[in-house]
């Protein structure tokens, strides 16, 4: 990775600070559009928020009532991520259950606002509802269809990120911007610290665009801007197996634990929203009262999630917005919010694209884009709509020779058309590392070389790997030997898996009690105990949370 | 079904004790739930490792005297430490299964990562260092088995360099190991310790062995071999034709099933009898004295016995059960030495001590069970299930098992 993952110029049309989903969506935008494109992200793509929240694929259901602007953004990017993102989105469709404590009469309010927005919201018998979702409350009195799915917020990222670079854009991890650089009441450009190495370096565009999801505020107060933002914290619970095959939500108000989103092998509760400050967002942690309160809500949806392992509990930050004039943060808006900051506050080269939810990232960068476009009077019309991403723009491959069919499988979900890469050439190449996820040596091999992996942490964003219901109790071990063999030094690579471990651990922790914590003790017993491992040099340069 | 002890658990302290209390003429049996601990065996047994402060010991007999008070071997006294664990080599020679290494000084294990760990005993055939920087060889060649993943090769070259030894790789394609990976899953240390099983197999790997080893001093092999009995063993150092040693592997342990199966046998040939498949549902205790016990796979059957051991582990085993309300033994309802909420039984880093790791029965200084704060006369607890002291950060688990096994066998 050392080797793409260096500035190969200093100049560029623009830089894009921020490697989430909207950072990535924006670096595919202006690239397909034929500017010179740098990203720079400070720690991992994914790393923020993209990578903290329960993949749903909102049809625009949940905001119908409450919010028609963003449920009609919502069902619009719905059907075009359908088209475009393919192998992202597993088609399930999602229902709104009305439970006997809940008021049905909400349902016709429900279903009309729905309509209204043009998201197809069909009434079924509870009874049916019971039929085509098992895993539902059997008490249920009320169901709603509606076109909800479930998306891979890594995969998606990936997919934009390989696309940009397919059309030139420079995409960095670990480089993270320390200061804006100004001339003339305008940003001329980036310094950039190497967080892995320390080096610092300056990049320079006409544009930069801050896409740092709820860290915007940080990189925009660098040019003394201020940007009213209300981290909310969200937090989910990740069950170890896949209990619904359907999303299923609350057919009431937005609340706590109100939707159970099936997400390949697993399940995942979402969620709780707690405003936090902003001098805590990098160290987000669940309590034991959003575990209690997420478990309470949910088990009315699905009871069997009573008797469910849960596999780790983790929180997420939604960078809302509050409007210009409105700075007590009263009426605060999910929708997106894109700011030019000459017209704003009289800086010119700057650009903030903020709010929106993963649901709308596509939109938010044509918004960015289309903004840039106009600053550096380049003229190009947006293509994203229609151009499907790598992955989803070519037929699966057939299965080769001996190829394993599982594997083959499990890479074509996360990697679509472009498991035609992954090799298989040796005996090794077809062995399985990860065995929840069935990921092979080849496409861990495919991962290190082609997606930005440094360490084991990039390499599970990109396959998936250690995220199942072992939570990388041997994959880990394994997967460490590839990068070993990849080139990094022993040493290191012990001390990456050390911190793997831990990460893994942390997510453990809030809910380490019954098969949680006899499956925590067991994985010590093997890392510690067995293998000798210990957290003695671990890299406190670049210590990711 | 009337035995004069009962042990209910089939893991190394339970076998451990049912040998001991067999080999003095008891009518004893195990009864076994399903898989033990020994499936993440290093091939070693650790008396001692590290002491409360976290310093390696070095003399595990001398630095045992400074334990707390609630460590299993504070309890039994030093004077009894010493006894059995000059007891235990015999008793595992005796099944055929000999260790290098004694309890006046600790030496080093090698780790499936090529680290170093302190230990008290270790199979003989399983690579060891007496130095903690340094190992008795100067030229060595380490095997791997392409597409067997469960073996760093690549970490434990890199250790064996780093100790001043050079290290020639031999990096082995298996011609039928093909068959084998037409599922991806199974590439596990059994699967190929069974591979070795068959003759052709074994013979190419050491053919191939011989003509990538050069002149090194000894070749160090995944600890595939042994599996059942020691054939695989026996045969792979003779095909081979030079000194051999094992470095563990992932779990499964070979080593961990070598073991069992011969402490089985002598369990066996000593009179033991194996019950498996033992589901233990619950005890009747009259008067601080367990009566019967009852068990899933005999329904309407009391089992009684005189005396009683619980031996059925920690959490990760079953024998102690958590939920966020709290930790309970779930056979007899014993007391459960922990504290504070669910919240607190943990700590951030995973590699710090976790305080749940001390987690376990109550007992008295004999290993008496309590419950409701009175011992149970004819209950003894003894290996993992036992409160006190952190098994991981002390590496004493192996050995916990092993002296509280004897020191209750002694007693009874």
């Amino acid at each position: 990775m050392s080797e793409n993952n260096k500035p190969t110029s200093q100049e560029y049309d623009v830089i894009i600070i921020g490697g989430g989903i909207t950072g990535a969506g924006t670096a595919r935008d202006c690239a397909l559009r034929g500017l010179k494109v740098l990203l720079v992200e400070r720690f991992d793509f994914t790393h923020g928020a993209t990578g903290r929240n329960h993949g749903l694929l909102h049809s625009g259901a949940r905001y119908a009532v409450t919010d028609q602007e963003s449920a009609e953004e919502c069902i619009g990017e719905n059907m075009i991520l359908r088209q475009i993102a393919r192998h992202c989105i597993e088609e399930t469709d999602g229902l709104f259950v009305t439970l006997p404590e809940d008021d049905l009469g909400y349902q016709a309010t429900f279903v009309d606002a729905c309509n209204r927005a043009g998201i197809s919201a069909e009434i079924i018998d509870p009874a049916e509802a019971r039929v085509i979702e098992p895993s539902v409350n059997p008490t249920l009195i009320g169901a709603v269809r509606v076109p909800d799915a479930s998306v891979d917020p890594f995969t998606l990222t990936t997919a934009n990120l390989l696309d940009a670079r397919r059309y030139g854009a420079v995409t960095l991890t670990y480089h993270e911007v320390i200061e804006l650089i100004l001339e003339n009441a305008s940003v001329v450009g980036v310094k950039l610290r190497n967080n892995l190495t320390g080096e610092i370096s300056a990049a320079y565009a006409p544009v930069t665009v801050n896409a740092a999801g709820i860290w915007g505020t940080l990189v925009a107060k660098k040019a003394d801007i201020i940007i009213n933002m209300f981290p909310a914290k969200g937090s989910l619970l990740i069950f170890s197996r896949r209990v619904n095959n359907m999303v299923i939500n609350r057919c009431r108000k937005p609340a706590n634990g109100d939707i159970l989103v099936p997400d390949k092998i697993v399940s995942m509760l979402g969620t709780t929203s707690d405003r936090v400050p902003i001098t805590k967002i990098d160290n987000m942690r669940v309590t034991p009262e959003e575990v209690e309160i997420l478990l309470k809500e949910g088990v009315k949806l699905v009871p069997s999630l009573a008797r469910t392992r849960i596999l780790r509990a983790y929180a997420g930050v939604r960078p809302l917005v509050a409007s210009d004039d409105d700075p007590s943060g009263r009426s605060i808006s999910r929708g997106i919010v894109c700011l030019d900051h000459k017209e704003r506050d009289g800086l010119d080269g700057f650009i903030t694209i903020t709010g929106g939810k993963l649901m709308t990232y596509r939109l938010m960068a044509e918004r960015a884009t289309d903004m840039v476009c106009k600053k550096i009077n380049k003229v190009g019309a947006c293509t994203t709509a229609i151009l499907p991403l790598p992955g989803s723009d070519e037929k699966m491959p057939k299965r080769r020779g001996k190829q394993h069919v599982v594997t083959l499988k499990a890479a074509q979900e996360r990697h679509g058309s472009l498991t035609k890469e992954i090799k298989e050439n040796s005996i090794e190449d077809k062995s399985m590392v990860c065995e929840c996820e069935h990921a092979s040596v080849g496409e861990m091999k495919y991962a290190i070389e082609k997606l930005h992996v440094a360490n084991l942490t990039n390499l599970r964003r990109r396959t998936r790997m250690g995220m199942g219901s072992c939570q990388g109790k041997l994959c880990a071990c394994r997967a460490v030997s590839l990068l070993c063999k990849a080139g990094q030094d022993a040493e290191a690579a012990l001390n990456d898996l050390a911190e793997f471990m831990n990460e893994r651990w942390k997510g453990m922790r809030p809910v380490a009690w019954g098969s949680t914590l006899s499956e925590a003790q067991l994985t010590t017993l093997i890392y510690e105990g067995l293998c000798g491992l210990s957290m003695n040099n671990s890299n406190k340069l670049c210590h990711e949370i | 079904m009337r035995y004069d002890v009962i042990v209910i658990g089939g893991g190394l302290s339970a076998i451990m004790c049912g040998i001991a209390l067999t080999a003095s003429g008891k009518h004893v049996a195990l009864m076994v739930k399903g898989q033990s601990k020994l499936n993440f065996s290093s091939g070693s047994i650790d008396l001692l490792g590290f002491d409360e402060q976290g310093n390696e010991v070095l003399r595990p007999l001398e630095a045992i005297g400074n334990l707390s008070a609630s460590h299993p071997y504070s309890k039994m006294g030093l004077e009894n430490v010493v006894h059995n664990s000059a007891m235990a080599p015999v008793i595992l020679s005796g099944a055929g299964l000999n260790f290098y290494g004694d309890s006046s000084m600790n030496h080093y294990r090698m780790t499936p990562m090529g680290l170093l760990r302190p230990s008290w005993l270790t199979l003989d055939d399983y690579v060891t260092t007496d130095n903690h920087n340094s190992l008795p060889w100067r030229k060595v060649a380490l095997v791997n088995i392409q597409g067997f993943l469960d073996f760093s090769a690549d970490f434990i070259a890199a250790a064996i360099r780093s100790m001043g030894c050079e290290c020639e790789v031999c990096d082995i394609k298996l011609g039928t190991i093909d068959k084998l990976s037409s599922n991806p899953t199974v590439m596990r240390s059994t699967a190929v310790a069974k591979l070795m099983q068959n003759d052709g197999v074994l013979n190419d790997l050491a053919r191939k062995v011989r003509s990538g080893m050069g002149d090194a001093e000894v070749v160090m092999l995944p600890a595939v071999f042994g599996l059942d009995g020691d054939d695989t063993v026996t045969k792979i150092a003779h095909q081979i034709k030079a000194p051999v040693k094992f470095v563990s592997t992932l779990p499964p342990s070979i080593a961990g099933s070598r073991m069992l199966s011969k402490l089985r046998k002598l369990f066996v040939k000593n009179g033991g009898t194996f019950l498996l498949g033992s589901m233990v549902k619950n005890g009747k205790i009259v008067d601080d004295r367990v009566v019967s016990i009852e068990a899933k796979n005999f329904p309407d059957q009391d089992i009684i016995a005189e005396n009683y051991v619980i031996a059925t582990g920690s959490f990760m085993n079953g024998g102690l059960q958590s939920s966020a309300a709290g930790i309970t033994e779930p056979i007899f309802g014993l007391d459960v030495d922990y504290a504070g909420q669910s919240g607190e039984w943990s700590k951030e880093c995973m590699f710090d001590a976790q305080p749940y790791m001390e987690f376990g029965v109550a007992t008295d200084g004999e290993f008496h069970a309590i419950k409701d704060g009175r011992p149970l006369e004819n209950l003894y607890a003894i290996g993992s299930i036992l409160s006190g002291h952190n098994s991981l950060k002390l590496a004493d688990d192996t050995g916990v098992a092993v002296m509280t096994a004897l020191q209750v066998a002694r007693h009874m």
